[in-house]
């Protein structure tokens, strides 16, 4: 069992409001219960991923293994945090985006526990959860990223293995979306890259870590829509150029094989360690390279209060570093959520952005009405 | 149909007279799309979309499966599905593929071949049309459709 026990202190503050979140947007089966924007408990089943990747849903399987293991996880949450259900005021379930059936599973259990116990429900946006989630604070009330709440302006950037979006935000839950990827996200190119380099599928944390060992100057890949003047990304082309490289390489190779790699056994690339180390390197250089190119340009032209990362890939310690340079030179105060199992998919960044949606009475009227929402955008 | 292409345009060709003439068509209609990472089914769905009025950015489905968007002054959807991530046939009813099979929906099925005998089962449900569209990658800027 993957699990993210957070030990709860009994604190003699005043509570407002105890939410009982879940998320089952993808392959992670995940409960969390706060008190305001303390995190008590956060609780993670997940027996189908075996790395922290951007993404891998084998649909079936994590549709069973959702509605299997919610009841235990959610009872183990409870436990963790020393609460019964009859202390918690209000349920938070994420309707999207992600997989419909996986979704289905978390919001049929919230619903139930709704009718069972009369308590109130709030449906999240799974991509608000992650902007949301550097507000999230231990069970002493310490921000797990340094900060006590949001200034605005600010521009918040989620990347993941299904999104990579720009926002403004003028204040509390008011998004205005001003750039994102025309085709893949940045982690959907780290795992599909890593495929190529016959990494499996996904691969991108094996990807970062064969790149701390590359030179990220060996191929130059291109650094798409730099020049565009817009906000916008494209990662497929930066995919296709690997390709192109790949294939050069192979062709350099003919007639002179390379012995068997460990690695190849599944996807035969022929490459050779280093080779693979480098490119690897010089993809992840020229992807981060983009992301940082379009931030630099919206903070000049924005000039926000600071800057906010959500999503998987914020995980990635090249990105982190390149961010901490850029917010430097800028002088733009940045904050993300420091620990791994926050950037990641979690319950507990649904439980801090249902406080907002508390805060602006967006509670769900008629229960039956929530239904998922796969393919759902912040507007 | 064996065609090399080497510029955008051409794809642009191949849509428009694959689904350009939308009044024609009365039934769903599959286009179930053959090739590896790099073969150009991105760049090629989104022609497919500008044929069909779709103003919006076809974004990559592999993380979530299937994405939709309204055909514009249709009742009628084009569908995006990437089956790369699925490994057995009941997923599909699962995803619930069937039920896309109707209006005059376009439905683009990358990595189709994964489940061909199952796809072109598809044919049984609402009179749908398919073409299968293997892609293949050349060199640098060439890419080969067999429709």
């Amino acid at each position: 069992m993957d699990r993210n026990g957070i030990y709860r202190r009994r604190n003699k503050e005043t509570y407002y409001m105890k939410i009982l979140a879940i998320d089952t947007s993808c392959d992670d089966t995940s409960v969390a219960i706060s008190e305001n924007l303390n995190i008590h408990a956060n609780v993670s089943w997940s027996k189908l991923k075996t790395h922290n990747d951007f993404g891998g849903v084998v649909p079936s399987e994590a549709k069973r293994q959702h509605k299997e293991f919610l009841d235990p996880v959610i009872a183990e949450a409870l436990n963790v945090a020393h609460l019964e259900i009859n202390d918690i005021d209000t349920v938070a379930v994420t309707y999207g985006p992600g997989l419909a059936i996986a979704l289905e599973a978390g919001i049929d259990k919230a619903k139930e526990i709704c009718k069972t116990h009369n308590k109130k429900l709030i449906g999240v946006n799974h991509m608000i959860g992650h902007i949301y989630s550097s507000l999230a604070r231990d069970e002493e009330g310490k921000a797990y990223s340094g900060i006590d709440d949001f200034e605005f302006p600010l521009l918040a950037l989620t990347i993941s293995g299904g999104h990579t979006d720009l926002y403004l935000m003028s204040g509390h839950m008011q998004f205005e979306r001003i750039g994102g990827t025309l085709d893949d996200a940045v982690g959907e190119a780290f795992d599909k890259v890593g495929r190529m380099l016959g990494l499996g599928f996904p691969a991108g944390y094996k990807l970062e870590s064969l790149a701390k060992s590359g030179n990220s100057s060996t191929y130059d890949f291109p650094r798409p829509m730099h020049n565009t003047n817009d906000y916008n990304w494209s990662f497929s082309g930066l995919k296709t150029a690997v390709l192109y490289q790949i294939k050069k390489i192979q062709n350099e190779y003919k007639g002179n094989p390379i012995k068997d790699d460990f690695r190849m056994k599944d996807e035969s690339n022929n490459l050779d360690e280093e080779t693979i180390n480098n490119l690897a390197a010089s993809f992840q250089e020229a992807a981060l390279e983009s992301l940082i190119i379009k931030l630099r340009k919206a903070i000049s032209q924005y000039n926000p209060k600071m800057l906010i990362i959500g999503g998987g890939v914020i995980a990635n310690q090249a990105l982190r570093e390149k961010l901490v340079a850029l917010c430097e030179n800028s002088k733009t105060p940045l904050f993300y959520p420091v620990p791994r199992w926050l950037c990641t998919d979690n319950a507990s960044m649904i439980a801090v952005a249902a406080n907002f949606y508390a805060k602006n009475n967006m509670y769900i009227k008629d229960i039956d009405t929530l239904d998922r929402v796969p393919g759902l955008e912040i507007s | 149909m064996n065609q090399i292409i080497k510029n955008i345009d051409e794809y642009k060709k191949i849509s428009e007279k694959l689904l350009g003439n939308r009044d024609a068509i009365k039934v769903p209609h599959v286009i179930a799309l053959v090739g590896d990472l790099g073969s150009g089914k991105t760049t090629f769905t989104k022609s497919i979309a500008k044929a069909i009025g779709v103003t919006q950015e076809i974004i990559s489905p592999t993380f979530i499966i299937h994405r939709e968007y309204l055909i514009p002054n249709s009742k009628s959807y084009l569908h995006h599905l990437d089956l790369y991530r699925l490994d057995h046939e009941f997923e599909l009813d699962e995803i619930g593929i069937k039920n896309l099979m109707k209006n005059q929906n376009v439905i683009v099925i990358e990595w189709a071949d994964k489940f061909r005998k199952y796809v072109d089962l598809f044919t049984k449900i609402n009179d749908t049309k398919i073409t299968w569209i293997e892609m293949e990658y050349i060199d640098e800027g060439t890419r080969r459709l067999i429709i």
